[in-house]
């Protein structure tokens, strides 16, 4: 894998480094300041390389198989169920309400059958 | 997954649709887990964040304007939560960064002798390539996390520079020499586990 800007960087550090005592013997130094800015890129190459099919050696490793469910059930107990509520239809009714409902109900019917003689009588 | 379908099922999450966000945490949880279990190094964390990850996929679904791929999206998602927990597991002095738990290692197992035996690998082999991954993992944990990140996108998940850059918000540049100094010290930390 080529990797151009740390291959400047490692470039960089050995040219500084021969640089600063060549400046006297400027004919001796050019060999000596080119060889490891051939041979970094080849060693970083080679490490990227390296670490790449080690790394990539690791694969991927699964989920559990049980993660989409587990999520959605998170994200309904934290929204209260107002999201992915998968509450069952008794679940879902208002039970006080619907006791309520039939009470009022059968208060009306029975009122309506005590007046009811008394309306089929009236006339 | 094309970009139509990647765009209905997005439009779906959006609506809050049960089934679509179904499928798409099928879609995209081995990738999210892999990521986050590269960086932590553990299999209860790894588990717990990636609930986390999508949970704030569709607490955040309409906050996606669709500049990035989806899947880009998800991996920033992904990256700010393990650096999240990496930071608060340092604050618990968890000691997490040199211990792989069992089931680590049972997962490492799992996944090296996959992908080393590509016919069939034999006992000792299988048990050299968990060592291996192993070691490797435990050198992961130890590199600090911008570098744990930029390593595990590019050479476990294998992501494009392109990509990398998206979900780090960090330039060319940079990303490239970080991960030069990450791969150097993951060698250094193989080197010193292995001798």
């Amino acid at each position: 894998m080529s990797d151009p800007a740390g291959t400047k960087h490692s470039e960089e550090q050995p040219g500084d480094a021969a640089g600063a005592p060549s400046s006297k013997e400027p004919a001796a130094k050019e060999p000596a300041a080119k060889e490891p800015a051939v041979k970094e890129p080849k060693e970083e190459e080679q490490t990227a390389t390296e670490l790449r099919s080690l790394l990539s050696g690791l694969g991927n490793v699964s989920a559990p198989s049980d993660l989409s469910e587990r999520v959605p059930q998170l994200i309904e107990r934290r929204s209260r169920g107002r999201f992915f509520g998968q509450r069952r239809l008794h679940e879902r009714i208002p039970f006080v309400w619907v006791s309520l409902g039939m009470l009022i109900l059968s208060a009306l019917l029975y009122s309506v059958l005590r007046m009811a003689p008394s309306l089929l009588s009236s006339p | 997954m094309d970009l139509r379908d990647e765009g209905e099922l997005i439009r779906r999450l959006q609506q809050h649709d049960e089934k679509a966000f179904r499928q798409c945490v099928r879609l995209y949880q081995d990738k999210v887990y892999s990521l986050v279990f590269r960086m932590l190094g553990s299999q209860a964390e790894a588990e717990d964040v990636s609930q986390e990850v999508f949970v704030t996929v569709f607490k955040s679904i309409d906050s996606f304007r669709g500049d990035s791929k989806f899947s880009t999206w998800l991996y920033r998602i992904a990256a700010n939560h393990c650096k999240n927990r990496i930071k608060y597991l340092k604050r618990r002095a968890h000691k997490q960064t040199g211990e792989l738990d069992d089931a680590a290692e049972h997962e490492l197992l799992g996944s090296s002798t996959s992908t080393l035996g590509q016919k069939q690998a034999s006992p000792v082999e299988a048990l050299e390539g968990v060592q291996l991954g192993s070691i490797v993992q435990r050198a992961i944990t130890k590199l600090d996390e911008e570098h744990r990140l930029l390593l595990v996108l590019r050479d476990v998940e294998e992501l494009s520079y392109e990509e990398i850059m998206q979900v780090t918000g960090l330039a060319e540049g940079t990303v490239k020499s970080r991960l030069h100094r990450a791969r150097l010290v993951l060698k250094e930390e193989i080197a010193r586990h292995t001798k």
